[in-house]
């Protein structure tokens, strides 16, 4: 079998065949991508985004709350300040945006540098933020159920049944990586195979 | 090329390169069709880059091997696309004639950068513009190619 002679052949029918099947797909630029690497950078900005306005609303609440309530809710907002600060500094190191055009291990190499520091900004939002959100979730709960929010922070043991909730963060942080590692373990592990390849 | 009418024109006269390409890499036609879109929207946001004292058909096998490379199926076929080789297994792929059949399923028996280094290659890309494209050393793409053909004439041999 003569290989180049063949791959011609191959070509010729493969550009007919695929025709019939992808034609309609030729005369449009779709607005989104389907990409992992697209969908984690989105789903960062969101967090960052949520994250800063769920702190001012802790200060907001912080600043009509009466001791000592209010010194838990102004140090949630300056671990909200100082994760977001944090966070928002990893993003800003980011700066990638993707070059298809680029020479492929160049590709595959910035990519995975890209995932590990999205990793690292969601683990620094997971450490500062998951733990807050069970106090958010109780107040909400309240709040819900009628009560005023002066009424809420002025039940008995307030401050220690929130101090119970932040600690229930530690198993949700644990969650937040294992997630992520489902989420993405698949993406990183096809770009370390590619990359690999390159070393046989 | 600013305009979108005027890069999808050619996008029009070099699709044969992505249908080459994402042939040998998305397993379904569901794949294919995602992948054929995704190449065109990422050509479409790095054609800023793309300098005209270069050819757009190698850009374009650039974006398109690069996409393919890293994408991930929707489908979650592709990572386990050597388990999946054999023809009968491919029911809603397009019939090939027996003959390119063979040589299709042989270079997707090869691993993802082995198959487009070959395919570049048979497209009549020397060392030194695959050595370029890929980012493999001229000496290791040589060596490579080498153990390839090696390969698929042992593939197209049995």
């Amino acid at each position: 079998m003569n290989i180049q002679e063949e791959w011609a052949n191959l070509n010729q029918e493969v550009i007919i065949k695929s025709d019939s099947e992808l034609a309609e797909f030729g005369r449009t630029i779709k607005r989104e991508s389907g990409n992992l690497l697209d969908k984690l950078q989105k789903n960062v900005e969101i967090k960052l985004a949520w994250a800063r306005g769920i702190g001012l609303v802790a200060l907001i609440i912080a600043v009509f709350s009466p001791a000592p309530l209010n010194y838990w809710l102004f140090a949630i907002f300056i671990v909200y300040q100082l994760g977001s600060f944090f966070s928002i500094r990893e993003k800003n190191q980011l700066r990638y945006k993707a070059d298809y055009g680029g020479v492929t291990r160049t590709v595959i190499t910035q990519q995975l540098d890209v995932i590990k520091r999205i990793l690292k900004i969601e683990e620094i939002w997971g450490y500062v933020f998951i733990p807050l959100a069970g106090p958010a979730g109780l107040f909400l709960h309240y709040l819900y159920n009628g009560k005023t929010l002066k009424e809420i922070i002025t039940m008995p043991n307030m401050a220690y049944l929130l101090f119970g909730l932040l600690l229930l963060g530690i198993p949700g942080v644990y969650l937040a990586k294992i997630m992520n590692y489902y989420a993405i373990g698949k993406y990183v592990a096809r770009l370390k195979e590619n990359l690999k390849q390159f070393e046989e | 090329m600013s305009n979108e009418a005027e890069f999808l024109d050619h996008i029009e006269k070099n699709r044969g390169i992505i249908y080459k390409v994402i042939n040998l890499y998305a397993n379904d036609l569901e794949d294919k069709k995602d992948l054929y879109q995704e190449v065109v929207f990422q050509a479409w946001k790095s054609h800023a880059n793309f300098r005209a004292d270069s050819k757009f058909s190698t850009w374009l096998y650039r974006v398109s091997l690069n996409v393919s490379m890293t994408h991930l199926s929707k489908s979650k076929k592709m990572t386990t696309v050597k388990e999946n080789t054999n023809p009968a297994d491919h029911e809603e792929r397009f019939e090939l004639s027996e003959r390119a059949e063979i040589l299709y399923c042989a270079i997707r028996n090869l691993n993802e950068l082995d198959r487009g280094i070959i395919m570049l290659h048979l497209d009549g890309y020397n060392n030194t513009e695959i050595s370029e494209i890929s980012g493999i050393s001229k000496v290791n793409t040589g060596v490579k190619l080498h153990r390839i053909k090696q390969q698929l004439t042992s593939i197209l041999n049995h």
